[in-house]
């Protein structure tokens, strides 16, 4: 064990590690974080394509809400298009920290944009399904479907947060020496904050996807449906903001 | 150096004990809120009593999310700052 | 990591430069906007509604409704204006960080959203645990608030409730007895304060477990003792996710809308991000934290 930590600190090669880390990171957020979006579109789709066969004379406002929904729900496919970017494009310091960090960033914008992704598409999808089923009811749908969306995308925020800071991590001195813990806390705060988003990501979906489903049902309870869905969209979030704040301490109280 | 290995096991734990245990209880309570909108659809007037009802189902559901919150923190101070 | 510049600045020739100077600002001006706005909108009350005064109304109406709805009618007016205040604040919090530094002129160091500072959002959810408890405590007295931590509790006669008494008395006994050793060293060796704190949290168990089972006596109800951690630590967590939940959001508004600026120059994103961000998240999650802090009170306060 001890020879194990030795070597690691000595007898590897960090500045080579490091450049292909920052690379094998970036294809992680933007193919991980390409799942999400892309489900989630075209789940809006789908579910606007059997609207229209249902409707055909919706067809103008069902493309709308389709294009306005899927439009938001790419939002956390650029938010992993950014963060790839930064790891590719920006200069990195060699060291096994940054490994740490790197790694854990890709990982972090990657696994977190798929919950949002699929999230935001599942209430563009219903949303989709709402006006197909009941065409006077769209403005109400719609502005339950953006605020649905609104909310969906934040454990995608809280990934990006974390994801920044951890590629931006040579700015914090303590991860310029070679220790492993650091390393190791670097990558697991990614982790967390990234698995977690999942969950989050996907409740909120649902909680958004429900609500469009029963405005549509029923246009004349927006309001207060509005605030079920907000309420509880936020609180199926909680989750998700426990690892945020995990993540936090972990790379901002480990010494 | 043991040490080291231990403490950098411990914080990796943490943060997976967080991530993963924060999958399930998110889309549970997902579902629950997605269930009281259609309640509330159906029967606009009890409102109320369905947001409480549901508040109180999430923050039951919730209850293993906080667990892996409480074992992270312990994990991280007991074991990960030595 | 020093996002925001914090630029050192006097006031009434106090240096200030502990603090983060930014947000000290930020924070002066939105209270000193939503004063002239309030001030606005009463200046010249008027049977025939001019402008602002409808927008003023409306907005009282909308909040009044919604606290209606959620505390009942005698609760509800008593909640609104805390409620309208804190989206007030919030929203005005979370929007001013988009504007562009037309001030630049007069020396001001720039827009920045004051929730993008994690103190602001701790501050207000301190205050909204605060309220929540305490009205908890005056609608239903500090042995109903007590007691609320072993809901949901069940029905039973006295000797189940005695019962249950005996056995969590014998566990916290038992409990005491297995880490007494380890108790007085550690309150051996630690000073006066600790000692009193220490002290308080013990002794505060066995009082609290002596209160709850006289008012389980009372209303011939079984505390559910397996429920009580369960809830403390869900109010904690409830304080723990509400102000990271806003600070999240706008925080990483922020980072977003820096990293893109840097990276394209300005060019065709950032003014969508910013309407995205600034705007339309503003609002959402300004809204979300007064719905919040209004769902948590109607849930404390609901007999």
């Amino acid at each position: 064990m001890t020879d194990l930590v030795q070597w690691l600190a000595t007898s590897v090669d960090w500045s080579s590690l490091t450049v292909a880390s920052k690379y094998f990171a970036g294809g992680l957020a933007m193919g991980l974080g390409a799942i999400g979006a892309g489900v989630g579109e075209g789940y809006n789709a789908g579910k606007a394509v059997e609207a229209t066969a249902r409707q055909p004379a919706a067809t103008g406002d069902l493309v709308r809400a389709m294009l306005v929904g899927q439009a938001i729900a790419e939002t956390s496919g650029i938010f992993a298009l950014v963060v790839a970017f930064m790891l590719l494009f920006l200069p990195h310091q060699p060291s096994m920290e940054i490994v740490g960090a790197l790694l854990g960033a890709g990982t972090a914008m990657g696994l977190g944009s798929l919950g949002s992704g699929i999230g935001a598409g599942m209430a563009g999808g219903q949303a989709a399904a709402s006006i197909g089923r009941n065409p006077e009811s769209r403005g109400s749908v719609t502005m339950t479907m953006l605020l649905g969306q609104g909310l969906t995308s934040s454990p995608a925020v809280f990934s990006l947060v974390i994801a920044v800071i951890l590629v931006f991590g040579q700015q914090l001195n303590k991860y310029l020496g070679s220790d492993l813990a650091i390393t190791v806390s670097a990558l697991s705060a990614g982790l967390c904050v990234g698995i977690g988003a999942i969950g989050p990501g996907l409740g909120t979906g649902m909680v958004a996807g429900g609500a469009c489903n029963a405005v549509g049902r029923n246009p004349s309870t927006a309001t207060t449906m509005t605030r079920v869905m907000l309420a509880g969209g936020a609180v199926s979030q909680s989750t998700g903001i426990y690892s945020f704040v995990i993540a936090f301490i972990l790379i901002f109280l480990v010494k | 150096m043991e040490e080291t290995i231990i403490k950098a096991a411990a914080l990796l734990s943490a943060g997976v004990c967080m991530g993963i245990g924060a999958i399930g209880p998110a889309i549970g309570e997902g579902f629950a809120a997605g269930k009281a909108c259609e309640g509330v659809a159906k029967r606009p007037e009890e409102a109320p009593l369905l947001t409480r009802t549901m508040l109180i189902g999430q923050a039951v559901s919730e209850s293993t999310g906080i667990y892996s919150l409480v074992i992270a923190l312990l994990l991280i101070f007991l074991f990960g700052r030595g | 990591m020093d996002i925001i510049p914090g630029a050192p600045i006097k006031v009434i020739g106090l240096p200030f430069e502990g603090y983060n100077a930014a947000t000290l600002y930020n924070t002066w001006l939105v209270m000193a906007a939503l004063f002239f706005l309030a001030w606005l909108a009463v200046r010249s009350l008027s049977a025939v509604p001019g402008r602002v005064q409808v927008a003023a109304e409306g907005l009282t109406e909308f909040f009044e409704d919604i606290c209606n709805n959620t505390l009942g009618e005698e609760h509800g007016r008593k909640y609104l204006p805390f409620i309208a205040t804190l989206f007030l604040f919030v929203l005005f919090s979370n929007v001013i960080g988009s504007l562009p530094n037309f001030l630049r002129w007069a020396g001001w160091p720039g827009f920045y959203c004051p929730t993008q500072d994690l103190n602001t959002p701790l501050g207000l959810a301190l205050i909204v645990v605060c309220v929540v408890h305490i009205s908890a405590i005056r609608v239903k007295g500090f042995r109903g608030w007590l007691w609320s931590f072993y809901e949901p509790s069940f029905p039973g006669d006295r000797f189940v409730t005695k019962l249950v008494a005996v056995a969590s008395f014998s566990g916290l006994l038992l409990l005491s007895y297995v880490f007494l050793r380890m108790y007085i060293l550690a309150f051996l060796g630690m000073g006066w304060g600790g000692r009193i704190v220490w002290g308080g949290v013990v002794g505060g168990f066995f009082a609290n477990t002596i209160v709850v089972m006289a008012h389980a006596r009372r209303i011939g109800r079984v505390p559910n003792v397996a429920m009580a951690p369960l809830n403390v630590v869900g109010e904690l967590g409830k304080a723990i996710s509400h102000p990271f939940r806003l600070f999240g959001n706008i925080f990483g508004g922020f980072v977003i809308l820096t990293v893109v600026s840097h990276l394209i120059w300005q060019i065709g994103l950032p003014p969508f991000l910013n309407l995205f961000f600034g705007l339309f998240i503003g609002l959402v999650h300004a809204f979300v934290f007064a719905m919040l802090a209004l769902a948590y009170t109607a849930v404390q306060i609901s007999e």
